[in-house]
């Protein structure tokens, strides 16, 4: 018999409509059949459900700590970015400065501009993160982390380093310490760079050129660093939502609107229980006043 | 709930009804879920069965733990499974080289409040049914996600 077009089409039609009347039907046994399980009738299965239902909660937390950890890590992607635009300005400072045909007092003027890029320099590495010194390492209640006096710069702060848990048995460094920013060599070329102007010396100028750049590299690589970070963060918490969705389709077929409704009865009443201790301990305290009196 | 007796593929054991819930499982398949699955990595035996008189939908069910079950639904019955594009080298983790062998199913969950059920297509299970070996995958693409209502797109 040869097959037509509008018979395929009414076997395809049959076909989605039995799937659609099946989904119905399967949506009303699972919610018909849902087996009321209470701690005393199924211990086993009750706290099979109510440690998957913690793991979702220990989840949260791990969310709140990467969102913590991402937030940490914008913020350095922003302060690092201001870093490498200083060290570009240094830089074109130093091209002009390491040319011969400069005089005295235009160098002079170069090297206090060179002096307001390294003051700039030391004002951002002392940022913050709500309230926290972001290149202290641990001694994130510092306020100046980096202090300058006119002639160097000094790091007042430890190269600890602050981690945040992210997932079970996973720790992650959210924190660039001011080691690791005092390792890119940003200060000690914009120091030089700035004496060598203030020197009149080209020869030297010359030289920090490749003092800024060499900076400049070193502030992307560690630029480069904050971006693994939050890709490991992002993937880490792209993997907590498929944890949770996949225990959320396993508890689908146990009770846990029941497990729910018990949970929160408890915590009603254990409040109410704790209300009434107060009460009762404020109705003793007054008696016991009186009878002082 | 949920017994899972046998360890031959094909045989059924004797006196022993494979259920999901109340319903009675049929040709049911061992698989090999490498990696585990996220939440349950402790866990990589699984069975997959259909239910019976429940067409499309089918069981994903722990050997280990036969109370760690879900229900699954097979991609081709969605209409979102065009935008589905599996990278090559997933398909390459489960050794899945026949393209005729190639399955990817979707973990289905209930909303809580209507009961309705949500496909998870962000993450697919990806499935060589020759070997029996499969792993849930995380897909980029921002159309997909955890929690896709099955009513507006079975087919």
């Amino acid at each position: 018999m040869r097959v037509t077009q509008s018979m395929m089409t009414r076997n395809m039609l049959i076909n989605m409509n039995q799937n659609r009347e099946n989904m119905n039907r399967l949506q009303e046994a699972m919610a018909s059949g849902k087996e009321i399980t209470k701690a005393s009738d199924d211990p086993v299965r009750f706290s099979r459900a109510a440690r998957y239902r913690s793991m979702i909660a220990q989840n949260e937390q791990y969310r709140r700590n990467i969102n913590d950890g991402m937030a940490w890590s914008n913020n350095y992607e922003t302060v690092m970015e201001e870093f490498r635009s200083l060290l570009e300005e240094a830089k074109a400072l130093a091209i002009q400065g390491a040319d011969n045909t400069q005089s005295l007092d235009t160098r002079q003027i170069l090297g206090n501009r060179v002096d307001g890029i390294l003051e700039a320099a030391v004002s951002v590495a002392n940022g913050d993160h709500v309230g926290k010194a972001i290149f202290a390492g641990t001694m994130t209640d510092l306020a100046e982390p980096f202090s300058y006096d006119g002639t160097s710069v000094t790091y007042n702060g430890n190269s600890g380093s602050i981690t945040r848990r992210i997932a079970e048995s996973m720790n992650l460094n959210i924190n660039v310490s001011g080691t690791d920013l005092e390792a890119t060599g940003m200060f000690t070329a914009l120091i030089n760079l700035r004496d060598a102007l203030n020197a009149n010396d080209p020869v030297n100028t010359a030289v920090s050129i490749g003092e800024v750049d060499s900076a400049i590299d070193d502030v992307l690589t560690l630029n480069s660093r904050i971006g693994l970070n939050k890709n490991h963060l992002e993937m880490t918490e792209t993997r907590l939502n498929i944890a949770d969705s996949n225990i959320m389709a396993f508890l689908s077929r146990t009770e846990d609107a029941d497990l729910a409704e018990i949970i929160s009865k408890y915590n009603a009443e254990e409040t109410a229980y704790q209300a009434a201790l107060t009460t009762t301990s404020q109705v003793l305290n007054l008696n016991i006043l009186d009878f002082l009196r | 709930m949920n017994q899972v007796a046998m360890r031959d593929n094909t045989a059924e054991p004797e006196g022993v009804t494979l259920k999901y819930g109340n319903i009675p499982l049929q040709g049911e398949k061992r698989l090999n879920l490498i990696h585990g699955l996220p939440g349950f990595e402790h866990l990589s035996a699984f069975v997959l069965a259909e239910l019976e008189d429940y067409a499309p939908f089918c069981a994903l069910v722990s050997e280990d733990e036969p109370e760690i079950s879900m229900l699954i639904i097979n991609l081709q019955f969605l209409s979102i499974s065009n935008n589905v594009r599996v990278p090559g080298r997933e398909w390459d983790a489960v050794v899945a080289n026949n393209k005729d062998a190639r399955e990817i199913w979707a973990i289905l969950k209930t909303d809580h409040q209507s009961g309705e059920f949500l496909a998870n297509v962000k993450a697919p299970l990806i499935v060589n049914t020759e070997q029996g070996i499969a792993k849930q995958i995380i897909l980029d693409s921002e159309d997909l996600v955890v929690d896709y209502p099955l009513s507006e797109g079975l087919l």
